[in-house]
C-alpha cells in the first residue's frame, strides 16, 4: 500500500494531537477494569504517548521541510451530520499551530517525566497521569482545532482536568474549596464560549475558524455592521478567555489554585490553562482587529489586570502564590499585546512565558536551595520598599500595601454583590422546592396504603 | 475508636444497606459468623411458622416504610422460599436486622454526654454552624506570613519592626478599602483599644473580660486560640527566643502580640456571627440564652453518628445476634458501651505501644548479650587509623562498611559538633550559623576569609552574569523586566528544564561550574561569640573541646598516627526540610566547619602544648585530618589536603580510597530502602544513583534521613563492632574505665540525650500523626517566607517532618544503652534533673550495661531493674551487603563475620 505524502502528513498530524488521548483512554480503561498497576506501567503509557506526539510532529516537520514549505494543508475528517448540515473534525496545521503543539508536547512530556519521581508512591499516581494526558489532549485541541465546535471540547477537557487536579488532595477542605472556585470561574467563562459558538452559527452560519477569518477579511460577506459583529463576537470570546486566564474582570482564582502537586500547578498555571484564552484570541485575531472598541476592552482590562497582579504579587510571601501572580501579570500583558495588534509578539511572549514559568513552578520546592545559591553569588534581589520609600509617603504606602494585601478587596466585592445574592436566591428557591416537595410527600403519604410497594420503590428512586 | 481495625461509619453502612450490599465483617471468624446467622434464621423461622409474613413481622418491630424498603428484595424470598436463601443472602439479612435493631436502640438511648464545651468558638459553632476560627484564619495566616517573611515578597509589611500588634493595627485600620463586615468590627475594636499605646497584655485583658472568660480558664482559652494556628503561633513564639532566625528582615516577634491580634479578630468575628452591634459581653450565659431562641444548626445534630456503627462492629465481634439486641438490648447496649469506655482506644494503643517497644528492647539486649566483643586494636600507632564520626545513626552503616573493608581502622562516635560550640560564618555567608546542639549557645565565632582573594568578596563577572540570569529565571516577578525577559530569554529556560529533568546529575555538574565560587585558600579568624571572652578563654574552650573528644573515646590513651575527624551533612535540591537531614548535633546544620576547624586546632602546635599541659599527650607524629561525609549523595570531602605532611600522605591516600569505597557500599545499603530499586544495586551503581537523587529536583526522597532510628549505644565500639545494626543506632564512644568519676559521661549525656531523643521523638510524632505533628505529604507543600511550608495556597505553617521522610520509620521511642554500672548512672542522672526527667517520664528508655559483664538494667519507676532475656543464638552473616540484599523492610540485628574478622580472631 502506498501512502501519499498528503495522507502521511494528515496521519502524523492526527497522531501528534491524539496521542495523549490514546494514553488517556488506555489508562482510564485500565483503572476502571483492573486493580492497581505498577507505576512503571502507568508512567510508560504516559511517556510513550508524549513520545509518539513529539516524534510524529518531528516527522511532520521533516516531511514539510522536504516539500514546499508554507503550503500546509489543513486536515479534515467527517464528524457527524445534523439534518442537512455536516460537521467536520478539522485541524489547522500552520507553523503557529505546529510550533505550539511542539511546545505543549515538550512541556507536558517533561512534566510527565518529572512526576514519575515526584509522585512515586503517592496515592493517586494513576489519577494524576490520566488527568495530565486529558489536559494535554485538551490543549492540543485548543491549539489545533479549526472550528469552535471542536475547540470547545478541548476547552472543557482542560477545565475539568484542571479542576480535578486542584482537588487532587481531596481529603483536606482547602483544595476542594479552591477547586470549586476555579470550577465556577470556568463554568461562567464557558457561558461566553458557548454563546460565541451560538453567535457564530447564527451570524456566520458555521463555527469554522478559517471561514470566520475569511468573512472578517471580506466585510461585505457579513450580515450587519462588521464592527458591531466583531465587538459582540470578540467580547464573548474575551469573556471566555478571561475566565480561563483568571484575569480581571474575573475573580483571581488562579493564586488559590496552587493546591495540587507541584507539576500540575506548573503545567496548568505556568502553561496550559492560563494561556488557552490567549490562544483563542490569537487564532481569531482578525475579529479583534475588526473592532476598535474591542481592542480598547482588551488593552484596558489587560493593563488593569497586569498592574493589579504585579502589585498584589509583590506582597505575597509564599513561592507558589507569588509565582501565580507573576504569571497573571504576564498573561495580562499578553492580552494587551493582542489588543494592540502585536500578534507575533504575543505569540513569542506566550512561548517564552510558558517555558520560563513552567520551569519556575517546577523549581518551587527547591526555592530554599536556590536562595542560598543566590546569596553565595551575591545576587539576591533587592527589596522594592526602598523604591517606594523615595516616592511615596509612609501612610500612603501602608494604604497601598493594605489594598494589595486584600487583593483590592475583590474577594469581598464579589462575595457581597455576586456570591451572597446568588446563594440567597438559590437558598430561597430550594426552600420553596423543599416546601412543595414536603406537601407533595404528605399528600402521597396520606394515600400510601392505596399504592402498591412498586410505586413506593419508584418514588424512592427519584 | 477501633485503631487498626476495619471500621465503617453509619452513612456507609446505611448506603450499603439500601443497596443490598451489607454483610457481616469479612474478618469475623467463621464460627461466630455462622452462629449469628443461624440464630437469626431460627428466630425468624419461629415467627414465620406462626403464619406471619416477614414484612408484618418487621412492622411489629416498629419498622418504618423507608426501613422496610431495605428488605424489599429479600422479604418475599424469606416468605416463600426461606430454604433457598443463599449463604450471602442470609448474612445480608442478619447484618441488616442487626443494624436496624441497633439504630432503633440507640435512637431510644439518651444522647451521649458531651464534655461541656466552654470555648466561645464551640458554642458559636453549635449555635450557628459558623466556625469563627475558620473565619479569621485567612487574615491571621496572611498577617503572620507577611510578618515573618524573609524576603519572598519584594514589598515588606509596613511597620513590622514595631512588632506584630502594631503592624497589624496599622495595616488593618486603613480606610476605604472594601472589606468584610466583621473586619469593620475589628477595625472598631482596634480604634477603641488603641493597642499601640497600651500594649498586647492590656488588649488581652480587656477582651478576656469582654468575652467573660473566667480567670481560671484564661490560660486554656488562650492556649486553644494559639493551637488553632499552632504553626504560626509557634514560629512567632520561637522568634521571640531566637531573633537571629530572622536575620534578613529582622523583626521583634512576640506571642503575646500574636494572641492579642487573634483575640481582636476573634471577638469581632464572634460578634458578627452572633449578630451583636456593640462591643458587648458575649458570655456563655448570653450564648446559651441565644441558643434557646434559635433552632440548632444541622452540625450539632450529627454528633452521635459514630455510636451505632461502633455497636454494630462490637456486636458482631462479640457474636451478639439481632435477636439478643431485640430482646435484651436495653441491658446489653449500655453494658457494651461502658465496657468500651472503660478500655478506650488511648489505653489500648498504649498497651500495644509498650508491647512493641518491649519486644524491641528484648531484641536489643539479647543481641548485645550474645555478641562477642571485637578484639581491641593493636597499640602500635603506625598500624591503625582512628576516625571520629558523628554519633548519627546514618554513620553506623558507614562505619561498619569501613571496618569491613579495612580492619586497621578504629572508629569512634562523638556528637558531630566535636565539642566545639561554634558560630561559623563562611566566605559567602551573610550571617554566622550556630554549629552546636540547639540546647547550647555558641561560644566561639569563626569567620572564614579567602587569603588569596582577600577583601574581594565578589564572584567574577561571568559567574555574576550567570547568577543574575539565574535569579531572573528563578524569582523575577517584576512587571516590565520580566515581560522583557520572558518574551526574549524565556524560551531558553527549556534548556535547563530539559537537562534538569532528563539528566539531573550532569545538570548538577554544569550548575556547579557556574555557581560554586571556590575559596582559594581559607584562613580563619577566631574570636569569642561574646565580646567579653578573652583570647585565653577562647583558647581554653577550644582546648577543652579537643580534650573531651580525645579522652571520652579513649584516643588520648592510645593515639594513632593518623586521626580523621568526619563531620557530616546533607545536600539535596528538592528539599525544604533539608536541615532535618543535616547534623542534629550541629543544630541542624552541616558539620563540615566543625570537622575542618577541629583538625586545624588539633594540629596547631600551640594548642597541642596547651593540651599536653592538661595531660592529653598527642605525639607530634600524629596528624589530625578533617573530612566531611554527605549522607545524601554519599560523597567524601577531605579538607586541607595540601596541609598533610609528606610523611602521612601515602597513608592518608590509602585510607581515603578505603573511605570512598565504604561510601559506595553505604550507598548500596541505603538503596534497599527506596522502593524504586527492586533489585540490589552494586556499590558503584548505587553511588551514581545517590548522586542522581541529590541533584534531581523532582526527587521528594533524596534520602531517608534519621528514619528508623531506634537505639542509642553509649560505650566502647568493641561492644558493637561487627554488629549489623541496620542504620538504627546512634553510636557514641565512651570508655567507662577511663572515667571513674563519671564527669565525662555527665558532659556526654548532657549533649547527646537531648539531641538523640529530640530526633527520635520528631520522627515518632511525625509518623504516628502526620496531620497534626508531621506535615503530611510533600507534594502540595508551598515554601512560605523562606521559613517553612504551607499546604497549598494557604494553611497553617506545617510543623514536623513530611511523610516522605518518615514513611519507613518504626514508631518506637528511643532505647538508650549506656555502658556504665547502674549505680554510677543513677548518681549521674541525679545530678541532671532535666535528662533524668526525659527517661523517667518515658520520652525514651534507658538501659545500663555493665562494662565488664553481660548484665543489663532497665530504668523503671523504681530505679534500675535487671533485664532477663531468653538465650537465643545470634544469627550471623558474611557481610552487610549480601545480608541486606534488596530487602526493603527492617532487618533483624545480626553479627557480621567477615572472613577478615574471622582471620583476625583466629590469629589472636
Amino acid at each position: 500500500m502506498k501512502i501519499s505524502p498528503e495522507s502521511m502528513k494528515s496521519i502524523l498530524l492526527l497522531m501528534t494531537i491524539a496521542a495523549p488521548l490514546f494514553g488517556f483512554v488506555i489508562l482510564t480503561l485500565r483503572a476502571l477494569l483492573f486493580d492497581s498497576a505498577p507505576e512503571r506501567l502507568i508512567a510508560g503509557v504516559a511517556r510513550s504517548s508524549f513520545l509518539i506526539s513529539i516524534f510524529s510532529l518531528l516527522g511532520l516537520v521533516l516531511i514539510l521541510s522536504w516539500g514546499a514549505v508554507g503550503h500546509i494543508p489543513e486536515l479534515t475528517l467527517p464528524w457527524f451530520k445534523l439534518g442537512t448540515k455536516s460537521y467536520e473534525i478539522s485541524f489547522a496545521s500552520d507553523s503557529f499551530t505546529l510550533s505550539f503543539l511542539a511546545l505543549v508536547a515538550i512541556l507536558a512530556g517533561l512534566s510527565s517525566v518529572f512526576s514519575e519521581t515526584y509522585l512515586h508512591q503517592e496515592r493517586g499516581y494513576e489519577r494524576f497521569y490520566i488527568l495530565l494526558l486529558l489536559a494535554t489532549f485538551g490543549m492540543n485541541l485548543v491549539i489545533a482545532a479549526n472550528s469552535l465546535s471542536l475547540m470547545v471540547i478541548g476547552w472543557e477537557f482542560l477545565g475539568i482536568s484542571s479542576t480535578l487536579l486542584i482537588a487532587f488532595f481531596y481529603t483536606r477542605s482547602g483544595p476542594l474549596v479552591n477547586a470549586y472556585r476555579a470550577f465556577i470561574a470556568y463554568r461562567v467563562a464557558d457561558v461566553g464560549f458557548l454563546m460565541a459558538l451560538l453567535y457564530a452559527h447564527h451570524s456566520f452560519g458555521d463555527a469554522n475558524i478559517i471561514m470566520i477569518i475569511k468573512k472578517f477579511a471580506d466585510p461585505s460577506s457579513l450580515h450587519g455592521d462588521p464592527a458591531t459583529t466583531a465587538l459582540i463576537f470578540g467580547s464573548l470570546l474575551f469573556f471566555a478567555a478571561a475566565g480561563k486566564s483568571s484575569i480581571l474582570p474575573f475573580f483571581p482564582w488562579l493564586p488559590r489554585a496552587m493546591e495540587g502537586p507541584t507539576p500540575s500547578s506548573a503545567l496548568f498555571y505556568g502553561a496550559f490553562a492560563t494561556h488557552a484564552g490567549a490562544f483563542l484570541l490569537l487564532r481569531l485575531s482578525p475579529v479583534i482587529a475588526g473592532s476598535t472598541w474591542l481592542s480598547v476592552i482588551l488593552v484596558g482590562f489587560g493593563l488593569f489586570s497586569a498592574l493589579f497582579s504585579t502589585f498584589v504579587g509583590r506582597t505575597r510571601t509564599d513561592i507558589k502564590t507569588a509565582l501565580a501572580y507573576a504569571s497573571l501579570t504576564q498573561v495580562s500583558l499578553i492580552y494587551v499585546e493582542i489588543g494592540l495588534g502585536m500578534y507575533t509578539l504575543a505569540a513569542v511572549h506566550i512561548a517564552g512565558h510558558m517555558s520560563l514559568r513552567t520551569y519556575q513552578f517546577m523549581r518551587a520546592p527547591s526555592a530554599l536551595h536556590d536562595m542560598h545559591v543566590r546569596e553565595v553569588l551575591g545576587v539576591e534581589a533587592r527589596d522594592h520598599s526602598h523604591f517606594f520609600d523615595r516616592v511615596l509617603s509612609k501612610e500612603f504606602q501602608t494604604w497601598l500595601y493594605r489594598l494589595a494585601f486584600e487583593e483590592g478587596g475583590i474577594a469581598t466585592f464579589y462575595d457581597r454583590w455576586i456570591v451572597r445574592p446568588f446563594r440567597n436566591l438559590s437558598g430561597r428557591l430550594s426552600q420553596i422546592e423543599q416546601g412543595s416537595e414536603r406537601s407533595l410527600e404528605r399528600s402521597l403519604a396520606r394515600g400510601v396504603h392505596h399504592l402498591s410497594p412498586k410505586h413506593d420503590v419508584q418514588r424512592e428512586g427519584l | 475508636m477501633f485503631a487498626g481495625i476495619k471500621h465503617e461509619d453509619s452513612t456507609v453502612i446505611e448506603w450499603k444497606m439500601s443497596e443490598g450490599l451489607l454483610s457481616l465483617r469479612s474478618d469475623l471468624n467463621s464460627r461466630t459468623k455462622d452462629s449469628i446467622v443461624h440464630d437469626t434464621m431460627l428466630w425468624i423461622g419461629t415467627y414465620l411458622e406462626s403464619g406471619q409474613s416477614f414484612e408484618e413481622l418487621l412492622r411489629s418491630f416498629n419498622f418504618s416504610e423507608s426501613e422496610l424498603l431495605n428488605y424489599r428484595f429479600l422479604s418475599s424470598k424469606v416468605d416463600h422460599h426461606r430454604d433457598s436463601l443463599t449463604k450471602s443472602e442470609a448474612e445480608q439479612l442478619t447484618a441488616g436486622l442487626l443494624w436496624s435493631f441497633i439504630t432503633k436502640r440507640s435512637e431510644a438511648a439518651p444522647p451521649v454526654q458531651k464534655s461541656p464545651s466552654w470555648h466561645h468558638r464551640d458554642l458559636i459553632l453549635d449555635l450557628t454552624g459558623h466556625d469563627i476560627f475558620e473565619i479569621i484564619s485567612h487574615n491571621m495566616i496572611q498577617l503572620s506570613s507577611a510578618f515573618v517573611d524573609q524576603a519572598v515578597s519584594s514589598w515588606e509589611l509596613p511597620n513590622k519592626e514595631q512588632g506584630f500588634l502594631a503592624a497589624a493595627h496599622d495595616l488593618l485600620i486603613q480606610r476605604s478599602i472594601p472589606c468584610t463586615r466583621w473586619m469593620r468590627r475589628a477595625q472598631k475594636i482596634f480604634r477603641e483599644l488603641k493597642p499601640k499605646s497600651h500594649g498586647a497584655h492590656f488588649v488581652i485583658e480587656v477582651l478576656l473580660k469582654t468575652l467573660n472568660v473566667p480567670a481560671e480558664l484564661h490560660r486554656d482559652f488562650l492556649l486553644k486560640n494559639a493551637l488553632a494556628l499552632k504553626g504560626w503561633a509557634g514560629y512567632i513564639a520561637l522568634l521571640e527566643k531566637h531573633p537571629e532566625l530572622a536575620a534578613k528582615r529582622p523583626i521583634s516577634g512576640s506571642l503575646a502580640e500574636f494572641l492579642a491580634v487573634q483575640l481582636i479578630l476573634l471577638t469581632a468575628a464572634a460578634q458578627h456571627v452572633v449578630g451583636l452591634t456593640e462591643i458587648d459581653s458575649i458570655d456563655h450565659a448570653f450564648l446559651q440564652a441565644l441558643a434557646l431562641t434559635r433552632p440548632l444548626a444541622p452540625r450539632s445534630r450529627a454528633q452521635s453518628s459514630l455510636r451505632p456503627s461502633i455497636l454494630f462492629d462490637s456486636c458482631q465481634l462479640l457474636g451478639i445476634s439481632p435477636r439478643n439486641i431485640q430482646q435484651h438490648g436495653a441491658v446489653l447496649i449500655p453494658e457494651i458501651l461502658s465496657e468500651l469506655e472503660r478500655f478506650p482506644s488511648i489505653l489500648r494503643q498504649r498497651i500495644w505501644q509498650q508491647a512493641f517497644e518491649r519486644s524491641f528492647i528484648g531484641s536489643v539486649v539479647s543481641t548485645l548479650k550474645n555478641h562477642t566483643s571485637a578484639p581491641e586494636h593493636s597499640n602500635d600507632p603506625r598500624f591503625k587509623t582512628q576516625i571520629v564520626f558523628c554519633i548519627d545513626e546514618r554513620e553506623e552503616s558507614f562505619r561498619r562498611h569501613l571496618e569491613e573493608i579495612n580492619s586497621t581502622v578504629e572508629t569512634f562516635g562523638s556528637p558531630g559538633f566535636f565539642s566545639l560550640p561554634l558560630a561559623f560564618r563562611g566566605v559567602h555567608d551573610l550571617h554566622p550559623q550556630s554549629l552546636c546542639p540547639a540546647v547550647m549557645k555558641p561560644k566561639i565565632l569563626v569567620s572564614e576569609y579567602d587569603r588569596v582573594d582577600s577583601g574581594k568578596r565578589r564572584p567574577n563577572a561571568l559567574r555574576r552574569l550567570v547568577g543574575l540570569l539565574n535569579r531572573e529565571a528563578q524569582v523575577s516577578r517584576a512587571l516590565m523586566r520580566e515581560s522583557f525577559i520572558s518574551a526574549t530569554l524565556g524560551h531558553f529556560a527549556l534548556i535547563p528544564f530539559i537537562l534538569r529533568v532528563l539528566l539531573p546529575r550532569q545538570a548538577g555538574k554544569i550548575h556547579e561550574v557556574f555557581h560554586n565560587p571556590e575559596v582559594e585558600e581559607s584562613s580563619f579568624k577566631v574570636s569569642g561569640a561574646d565580646q567579653e571572652l578573652s583570647e585565653q578563654q577562647v583558647q581554653d574552650i577550644i582546648v577543652g573541646g579537643i580534650q573531651d573528644i580525645f579522652e571520652t573515646g579513649g584516643i588520648a590513651a592510645n593515639p594513632a598516627d593518623l586521626i580523621i575527624i568526619m563531620g557530616h551533612g546533607s545536600s539535596s535540591l528538592n528539599n525544604p526540610h533539608e536541615s532535618a537531614h543535616d547534623c542534629g548535633a550541629c543544630g541542624g546544620n552541616r558539620g563540615a566547619p566543625n570537622a575542618r576547624l577541629f583538625a586545624r586546632f588539633a594540629n596547631d602546635p600551640k594548642l597541642r602544648r596547651a593540651l599536653r599541659e592538661r595531660g592529653v599527650n598527642i605525639p607530634d607524629s600524629s596528624y589530625v585530618m578533617g573530612a566531611y561525609h554527605d549522607t545524601c549523595d554519599d560523597t567524601l570531602t577531605v579538607f586541607d589536603e595540601s596541609l598533610i605532611p609528606p610523611s602521612h600522605i601515602e597513608r592518608a591516600q590509602k585510607i581515603i580510597a578505603d573511605i570512598k569505597q565504604a561510601c559506595a557500599r553505604n550507598a548500596a545499603e541505603r538503596a534497599r530502602r527506596f522502593l524504586c530499586h527492586p533489585h540490589a544495586l552494586a556499590p558503584k551503581v548505587a553511588a551514581i544513583e545517590m548522586l542522581h537523587r541529590a541533584e534531581d529536583f523532582a526527587q521528594p526522597r533524596p534520602e531517608y534521613g534519621h528514619a528508623t532510628n531506634a537505639l542509642a549505644f553509649v560505650g566502647r565500639r568493641t561492644r558493637t563492632k561487627g554488629l549489623f545494626l541496620d542504620r538504627r543506632a546512634f553510636l557514641s564512644s565512651y570508655d567507662s574505665a577511663l572515667d571513674p568519676s563519671g564527669e565525662l559521661l555527665e558532659r556526654l549525656l548532657g549533649a547527646i540525650v537531648p539531641v538523640c531523643t529530640g530526633i527520635s521523638l520528631e520522627y515518632y510524632f511525625s509518623f504516628v500523626d502526620p496531620v497534626v505533628y508531621g506535615c503530611g505529604t510533600k507534594l502540595p507543600h508551598n515554601i512560605t517566607g523562606y521559613v517553612g511550608v504551607m499546604d497549598g495556597s494557604e494553611s497553617d505553617l506545617r510543623t514536623g517532618l513530611p511523610w516522605q521522610m518518615v514513611e519507613i520509620h518504626e514508631p518506637v521511642r528511643l532505647t538508650m544503652v549506656v555502658e556504665a554500672h547502674p549505680r554510677k548512672l543513677q548518681e549521674i542522672l541525679n545530678r541532671m534533673p532535666k535528662v533524668k526527667a526525659l527517661f523517667e517520664r518515658r520520652w525514651a528508655w534507658l538501659i545500663a550495661a555493665d562494662p565488664n559483664e553481660p548484665r543489663y538494667w532497665l530504668l523503671g519507676q523504681k530505679g534500675f531493674l535487671e533485664i532477663e532475656t531468653p538465650e537465643i543464638a545470634l544469627k550471623s552473616a558474611t557481610d552487610s551487603l549480601s545480608y541486606c540484599g534488596a530487602k526493603h523492610d527492617h532487618l533483624e540485628f545480626v553479627e557480621i563475620r567477615s572472613s577478615e574478622v574471622r582471620n583476625n580472631r583466629t590469629a589472636l
